[in-house]
């Protein structure tokens, strides 16, 4: 029988520190490739996630019995994320938001089918997804966080909600939006997806 | 629907968080619209895309790593704390320390006069007037404080006389003229503080 997060947040609340290394066991791995979508950058995303998991730790008295542990989890992920790229972008990133928005409905491409074979389509699934992980990087974070929440980690809308803490119906215009900036940056880091159909 | 309010809400429509009635308008449009439904598919593929993106596994030593970094934070909490005590114990000290000299110089006048009275003589003071200026140009005040029928002499050195003191800013402008000897008091007393502890006293 699977002991829920809940539990083991309640148990470790009291001392029980294997239930602290079975919650860090299911879910280290998404939290890393959660804070790795969102940054792109492989050892900043094991630090972050090294750092949730430290403040998941020790904060652990702030969880409230009865809630529910991943949306907490993945707040205090995200925040770190938006932290981190806040940071950078104060340096050196540059926002392709405005830019992006003003041609994002022009261009079209097709994108590789999933099932396709062949040498020279798996070079070309292999290019594409790496396109895709240098296109995510290049969206503004606030429809970043959305899409890696949905698409990756699977969450519906309400729970995107609370995990950032946006309304419901923000979360569906920046979803909508952010896979639109996703197409327009997509085809601007590979202009060969738009006509190569793959 | 036309087209460009179905894509306002394709997105929400592929992720299954539309309403039976939106459903119904958008599946009905789709059926009709090849380029609307040339969009879903590619808003579907980049989902799949983004979905099937080779996933990152923590490093062997994720969880040595991080009660690591537990250790060392708990242990500079309790070096903090350590320093925290000392920081609070060691002004507190000094503060008790201050009050039992300053209540025993209350009580003591003499040792006042002696030179041992420090800034709280300083504290204690209400007026000053200058008594004498001996050969050396030193000028003997004489200073009343708080406490009920007594006043210390203190000698403070290098203040010219009243007329031949310039002020800085009347210099500047080419212009010479006298300091008020409620200024020159106030060159008296700022000078008190720092040096009534250990002052030559003219008897």
């Amino acid at each position: 029988m699977i002991t829920s997060d809940d539990e083991l947040m309640c148990r470790f609340q009291k001392g029980d520190e294997t239930a602290f290394r079975r919650l860090l066991e299911r879910y280290q791995d998404r939290i890393i490739n959660f804070v790795f979508r969102m940054l792109g950058d492989e050892d900043t995303a094991m630090d972050i996630a090294q750092e949730v998991f430290v403040k998941i730790y020790l904060n652990a008295g702030r969880y409230l019995p009865g809630s529910r542990f991943a949306p907490w989890l993945y707040r205090i992920a995200s925040n770190l994320a938006i932290n981190e790229i806040r940071r950078r972008k104060r340096w050196r990133f540059i926002s392709i938001d405005e830019s992006a928005s003003s041609d994002d409905r022009n261009y079209s491409f097709e994108l590789a089918d999933e099932s396709a074979t062949g040498a020279d389509e798996v070079l070309l699934q292999k290019e594409a997804s790496d396109s895709i992980e240098k296109a995510m990087t290049k969206i503004p974070v606030k429809y970043r966080a959305p899409l890696v929440l949905r698409e990756i980690e699977g969450y519906d809308y309400d729970e995107i909600s609370q995990i950032l803490n946006i309304p419901r119906g923000t979360v569906k215009s920046r979803l909508n939006r952010g896979r639109a900036l996703l197409k327009t940056a997509l085809y601007r880091v590979n202009p060969a997806l738009k006509t190569a159909a793959l | 629907m036309n087209c460009s309010k179905i894509k306002d809400v394709l997105s929400a429509f592929i992720d299954g968080e539309t309403d039976s009635s939106t459903n119904a308008t958008v599946q009905a449009h789709l059926l009709r619209c090849p380029e609307c439904r040339a969009e879903r598919d590619r808003i579907e593929k980049i989902g799949a895309r983004l979905r099937n993106l080779p996933p990152l596994t923590a490093p062997s030593d994720f969880e040595y790593r991080i009660y690591a970094d537990i250790r060392n934070r708990v242990s500079s909490v309790h070096s903090r704390n350590r320093l925290n005590w000392r920081t609070v114990f060691v002004p507190a000290a000094a503060m008790m320390v201050g009050i039992i000299i300053g209540s025993i110089q209350l009580r003591s006048p003499a040792e006042i006069a002696g030179g041992g009275a420090g800034q709280s003589m300083a504290r204690n003071l209400i007026s000053m007037s200058p008594v004498t200026t001996d050969s050396e140009g030193l000028r003997e005040y004489t200073i009343d404080t708080y406490i009920p029928g007594y006043s210390t002499p203190v000698t403070v050195d290098a203040i010219p006389d009243e007329n031949e003191m310039v002020q800085p800013d009347r210099n500047r402008s080419g212009q010479s003229g006298n300091y008020a000897s409620s200024q020159v008091n106030r060159y008296v007393l700022d000078q008190v503080p720092m040096r009534v502890g250990y002052e030559r006293t003219i008897y």
